[in-house]
Formats: structure tokens, sequence, C-alpha cells
């Protein structure tokens, strides 16, 4: 479970993220929807760990700047981010080692999955945006993290892994583990959401409930540019 | 956490073997360069001393050592402070900040990366042999001590400032870290103060000699004291001036120095990450800028740029180039159009003839420092100018698009890069004039000289870059500056077998710039050539 309560996190006086609280349970996948610039990669570095904010900020009970929390955690970043000299297998070689993870062939079956199999002997510098970005989400899942987050996971991927990632967000769903998705492009969610909170200027402007059986009088769609256009 | 780190760090080094041979040429250079003074001290078969031999002046080494170590100190301390903890990659970022390590831990990455960056200064350092056993006259010891203090100190300096870059990361320690930057520019003036004061009640700061003023900084206690560098210095100092207590101060201050700063780093509740994933983001886009053929400096002058009150001239077509290079240009200078890399470069050659000048023997004629100028110039000149706008212009796809000649594209780029090399000729000019001794026509004519010999750096780059990129970008980078100098040799012959028939120096230059003109006249219509037909 993800815990996300009173956090603010400023960059001299412009406030990225104002007073932001939220909660991602077990086996629900949660997007942050928002224009560019309304804070969302702020919150999901915040959670990776990487910046100081006020408020708390828990991954299963655990502040997210210790090493359990950490050791929970799946964290696939917005621009896939690769050691230039590491192959594909030795970057999930070195995350095994990393995150102590016993089962060696966790990583062939990530790499399968991804049809990384025939790029393992490649180097990061070697590979294409979307290869990278493919390495990126395996690196993240290989220890399994109760908790994963993606920051804009769709920008670079071709077809075929958009499909392999929308099926990886619902398994972890069926899984039971917590989701956390960022993203600006409303068409590719679609309906494997379970929350949606609309981000603006650093706030949480809306939170949207997908419950099946049930209507809303308003789309999703509608309530984004309602909320970022003033119109529907 | 340490065995999943050495796994990455071992797999990477293996990737590159050349590295290794890399570090043993290295090594082989450096100890014939620790070597190089007692070569020169050898004496002749006849058992006359070298004429190449320069005595030794314990004074002079003592002052040189505790400039040096202290210059390296504050060298270090600043940038440490300026940039906090560095050394990351975004991977870094991603795989250890947000994975499974603790923040001191990742503390080891940042280690590494500033011992590399010591180790080059210190390499570097060892290269200025020549220079500093010619000017001092030190023995082989002499040079083995101040490079391996340069080294203590150095880490000493980046490891001080960088716990407190780190220390008040934090947009709102702003101000802290500027009382830091205060109390170590405080520092430096009651160090500087000190020795004037010292030099001043000795009667040895004037008439200004570099070797009777490091005489005196050598007895200066205000250098002695100097937090780090000062203190390393100390332990030599006192071995040489035969005085055991100095040493074993040295030996104290510097180990307390040492243990001081493990203690602070392993105690401390460092959080130093936002500061390092925006060094890391930075680093990783000067990668980017690099790959595109733009040198680190100008890159890193880029970076630095700010939108003022300058404005987009006019220009249609293709002086539309020459409008925004003008921009970019005023854009990137805090004084007029002056690229600031022209300046500081120009500072260095100042400092290093002055050096020469002043710390050489007295009989020689200055006028033979003209070769050394000239070298350090165009050196210099051809990082700013092989890697200038108009070479990376062309490495982009948009001006390929603009619906003009690409003569009139290339010669609207040149255009814009005029100013700057007039500027930079005139500055040169001064230079030689009033350091190296050459008279009005000849510096005159050394100027203009200079801008021509920049025009050659920038089309024989151009050329190279845009006619060979099969080489790969890393390959082409050194091919580019040994195609440069090759080119600027070339226009260099007649320079010297003109100045060698009339015996004159002037028609000399003369002779070169011609060469040069007429190198530009065939070199010029080949690149305009060459940018067309290339493929990106």
């Amino acid at each position: 479970m993800l815990t996300v309560n009173g956090v603010t996190k400023k960059y001299k006086k412009f406030v990225a993220n104002d007073n932001l609280s939220f909660t991602i349970n077990d086996g629900e996948v949660g997007i942050l929807l928002g224009p560019n610039g309304a804070g969302k990669s702020t919150i999901i570095k915040s959670i990776a760990g990487l910046l100081k904010y006020t408020g708390t900020i828990e991954i299963d009970g655990f502040d997210t700047h210790s090493l359990e929390a950490k050791r929970k955690l799946g964290y696939i970043p917005e621009i896939p981010a690769l050691y230039d000299t590491l192959t594909v297998d030795e970057h999930l070689e070195f995350i095994r080692r990393a995150y102590k993870v016993e089962d060696v062939s966790v990583k062939d079956r990530l790499l399968d999955r991804f049809e990384l199999t025939d790029k393992k002997k490649k180097m990061g510098k070697e590979l294409s945006k979307g290869m990278q970005q493919k390495v990126s989400i395996c690196c993240a899942l290989m220890h399994d993290p109760s908790v994963v987050i993606f920051d804009e996971p769709m920008v670079g991927l071709d077809p075929h892994a958009i499909k392999e990632l929308k099926n990886v967000f619902q398994e972890l769903r069926d899984a039971g583990k917590t989701v956390l998705i960022s993203t600006h492009m409303i068409d590719t969610i679609e309906d494997y959401w379970d929350v949606v909170h609309i981000m603006m200027n650093g706030k949480i402007a809306a939170t949207k409930h997908n419950v099946p059986g049930t209507s809303d009088d308003k789309s999703l769609e509608e309530l984004f540019f309602e909320i970022t256009e003033g119109k529907a | 956490m340490l065995s999943s780190y050495l796994y990455r760090v071992r797999r990477a080094a293996l990737k590159h073997p050349w590295k290794f041979i890399l570090l043993l040429l290295f090594l082989g250079v450096f100890v014939i360069m620790m070597a190089y003074p007692t070569l020169m001290a050898m004496p002749n078969s006849d058992g006359t001393m070298s004429s190449s031999f320069v005595p030794r002046d314990v004074d002079v080494v003592r002052g040189g050592i505790y400039l040096i170590l202290v210059v390296m100190f504050n060298f270090m301390f600043y940038t440490g402070l300026k940039n906090g903890v560095v050394g990351f990659s975004t991977a870094d970022v991603v795989y250890h900040m947000a994975g499974p390590f603790t923040p001191r831990f990742n503390l080891i990455i940042a280690a590494s990366g500033t011992l590399q960056l010591c180790m080059v200064f210190t390499f570097l350092l060892s290269t200025q042999t020549a220079l500093i056993y010619n000017a001092v006259g030190v023995n082989s010891i002499d040079l083995i001590v101040m490079v391996i203090g340069s080294f203590i100190s150095s880490i000493l300096g980046y490891f001080t400032g960088s716990y407190f870059g780190a220390k008040f990361s934090d947009d709102e320690d702003e101000g802290k870290r500027k009382i830091v930057m205060v109390v170590g520019i405080a520092l430096d003036a009651i160090a500087v103060g000190g020795f004037i004061a010292t030099a001043l009640a000795k009667n040895a700061l004037f008439p200004f000699s570099a070797k009777g003023l490091l005489a005196t900084l050598g007895n200066c206690w205000f250098f002695k004291a100097f937090p780090g560098g000062g203190w390393v210095a100390m332990i030599y100092d006192g071995i040489i001036s035969g005085n055991s207590l100095i040493s074993i101060a040295g030996i104290f201050l510097t180990a307390a120095a040492l243990i001081g700063l493990i203690l602070l780093y392993s105690k401390s509740e460092l959080y130093y990450y936002e500061e390092a994933i925006a060094y890391a983001q930075k680093a990783h886009d000067l990668a980017e800028q690099k790959r595109a053929g733009v040198d680190a400096d100008t890159a890193a002058m880029t970076k630095r740029a700010k939108v003022g009150k300058e404005k987009l001239g006019g220009g249609d077509g293709a002086s539309a180039l020459t409008a925004i290079h003008f921009l970019m240009n005023k854009r990137g200078s805090k004084f007029f159009f002056v690229n600031p890399l022209c300046i500081t470069y120009r500072l260095i050659t100042a400092v290093y003839l002055l050096f020469m000048l002043k710390g050489g023997s007295t009989n020689e004629n200055p006028r033979m420092l003209i070769v050394s100028a000239f070298m350090m110039m165009i050196l210099l000149n051809a990082v700013v100018y092989a890697g200038g706008k108009t070479v990376t212009e062309f490495t982009k796809h948009y001006i390929y698009l603009i619906p003009e000649t690409s003569k009139a594209k290339l010669f609207a780029c040149i255009k814009a890069d005029l100013p700057e090399m007039a500027f930079d000729s005139v500055l040169c000019g001064l230079l030689v004039h009033f350091l190296v001794g050459l008279d009005v026509a000849e510096s005159a004519a050394f100027g203009c000289m200079m801008i021509v010999f920049d025009m050659l750096c920038e089309m024989a780059a151009l050329l190279i870059m845009r006619s060979l990129p099969m080489l790969g970008r890393y390959l082409l980078m050194g091919v580019r500056y040994i195609g440069v100098m090759f080119i600027i040799s070339l226009a260099m012959i007649p320079v010297i077998a003109v100045t060698t028939i009339t015996g004159m120096l002037f028609f000399g230059i003369i002779a070169g710039a011609i060469a040069g003109v007429v190198m530009l006249a065939i070199l010029l219509p080949v690149a305009a050539v060459v940018v067309d037909k290339a493929e990106m």
C-alpha cells in the first residue's frame, strides 16, 4: 500500500506539490493524470525517495527514505537511464544482486516476456529508447516489488510493448500489488485503472474511482478538460 | 550492497581494456616527467654541468610547493562547494539512490569519481615538469612530493567543499553555502594579504621577481597555516629546511584533517540526493551536447547563458543565421559579444607568459617566448573555434532545410564569428607586444595572423566533421584536433622559413598570414561543397 499524506515540495518559492494526500491500496492501479508541469514527476520522485519534502510518504508502512521501503519499491523513470557500458543481461544481474534475488531464472523470464532475449548481450548505449525503457521496466520488476511506480511509461514504446505493459499493469493488480502510473495521455489509460487523481498546479484537483457497473455523469476526458481548461 | 556495486564496476571496466593501457602509458609519462630534473642535472662527459641544469634554491622550492598545494586545495574546494557531491549518472539515480543502497554507501560512487578527477589534475601537473624545473630549479624528489602533495590536498579540498555543498544543498540553505564561500575567500584574502605584508617587510615585493616572491612565500606563516594545502606542504617543508617541528605539525594537522573529514561524512546525516540528481542531469545534458560535437567548455558556457535584454536583429534567409548567432553570442557572454572562454584562455596565456618571463633565466631573450605564446594561443583557440557555433551548426538537421545555398549559410555563420575573432586577435597582439616584446608592427601582424588561423581552425574542423562521420563521434573529436593542428603546422612553415631567410619576424608573420589566407581560399569553397553533400 502506498500512502501519501500532506506532502509539500518547494523549489525556492515555487510550490511543485502542495499538500498532496492520497492512498493507493494493494491490488489497485492508481493514475496521476495532469498536464505538463502539474507536479506529477515531483511526487513520483518523492515517492521514490529521491527528494526532500514535508509530510509523509509510506510504502507498506515504511518511510520512503528507508531501506525497507526501497526494497519494496519498483521505480520506472520517465527517461530510461541505463549504464552505457553494461549489457542488458548485466543490468539485470546487477539488480538481482543488489536486491538479493535468489531465483536466477527471473532474469530470463523477464527478458523473454519483453522480447529482449536476443538483445541480452547488447550494451545500454546500443539500444533504442524504447528498448531502454523495456530494460528499465525489467529492472524495476526483477525483485517482485509490492509497490511499482511508473513515470510516463508509454513514451517511446512500440504498440506491442504498450500492449505488453498494459498486461503487466493488470497482472500486477491481480497479484495484489500497488501500481501508480503518472501520465498526461488520457487515451493510454483506458479502463485498467481503479482510481485517477487529476493534478493541476501541484494539487489534486479531482479524484475519480472506476467502479464497474456504475455510470458517472462525466467521462474521465470530460472531467480532465473541465479542470485543465475550464470547459468540458 | 558492495558485491553488486563491485560486480557492476568490474563488468563496466572489462569493456574498456584500452583504459588500462592508457593508465600504463600515463604512468610511463609520469615516471619520465618525474625523472626530468635528474636527467637535466646529469653532468657532461667532461664532468662539467650541463647547460640545461637549473640550480636548486631551497627557499624557492618551498615557496613553489606551498603555492601549488594551496592553489590545488582552493581549486578543488570551490569545485566541491559549487557542485556538491558529484560523480553520479542518471542510472545511479535510478538504481542506487532509488534502490536498496544507503546515502552513505552511495558516497563511494562520488568518491571514486572525485579520485579520478584528482588523478587527472595530478597528471596534468606532472606534465608541467619542464616548466616548473626551468622556473624553480626543483629536483625529482621535490617534484614527486609536489605531485603527491597536490593529490592529498586536492582530496582534502574537494571533500571539504563537497561536504558543505551537500550539507547546504537545499535552496533554503543557499545563504549558508554563501557564508562558507565567504569564509573561504576570507581565508584566501588573509593568506595573500599576509604574504604581501611579509614581502613588503622583507623588501621582496619590488622588483617583481617570481623567484624572489616564491622564496618569500616559502617562509610565509600565512601560507603554512593555510588549511589543507598549507598543512600538507609543511611536512616536506620541515624536511628540506631541517626543521622537524614544522614537519611534525604538518603531519599532525594533515592527519587531523583527514580523520575529521572521515568523521564528518560518516557521522552526519547527509541528504545530498537532490543536488546529486541535478548534477547527474547536467552531466547527462553535457554528454549529449558533446555527442553533437560541442566541446565541454563551450557546452558548460552555453549552460550558463541566461535571457537578458539582448534582441534578435534583422536578417532574412542565410543572414538570419548571422543574426541568431549574434544573439546567442551576446546571451552567452557577460562582456558584449565576447566569448568568455576567449578571455579566460587569454588570461591563462598571460599568466603562463608571465611565469616563463619572470621565472626563467634572466639572460634569455623574451622574444624567444613567441613560439610558446603562439602554441598556447592556437591550442586554446582550436578548442574554441574547432568546436564553435559554425562547426556545430552544420551537425544539425535544420540548417540543411533552410532554402539557401550552403555557401551563403556557411559565410553567414562565419560572419557572426568575426567580431569574437577580431577581439581575440587584439588581445593576442597586446599580449605579444607587452609580454613577449614584439614591436607594434609585429604585434599587429601577429593579431591578423591569429584571425586567419582561427578561421583555418574552423574550416579544418568543419571539413573533418562533415567528411569523416564514419569515424564515430569520439574518434572524430580526436581526429578533428589532429587535423586542425596539421593544417596550422602547414601554415607555420612559411613563418619559420621567411623569418630564417630574412632574419625579420615581421616578414615571417606576414608570410604565415598570407599562407593562411591561401589555405582558406582553398578550404572555404571545399567546405561549402562538403557541407552540402554530407549526409547527416
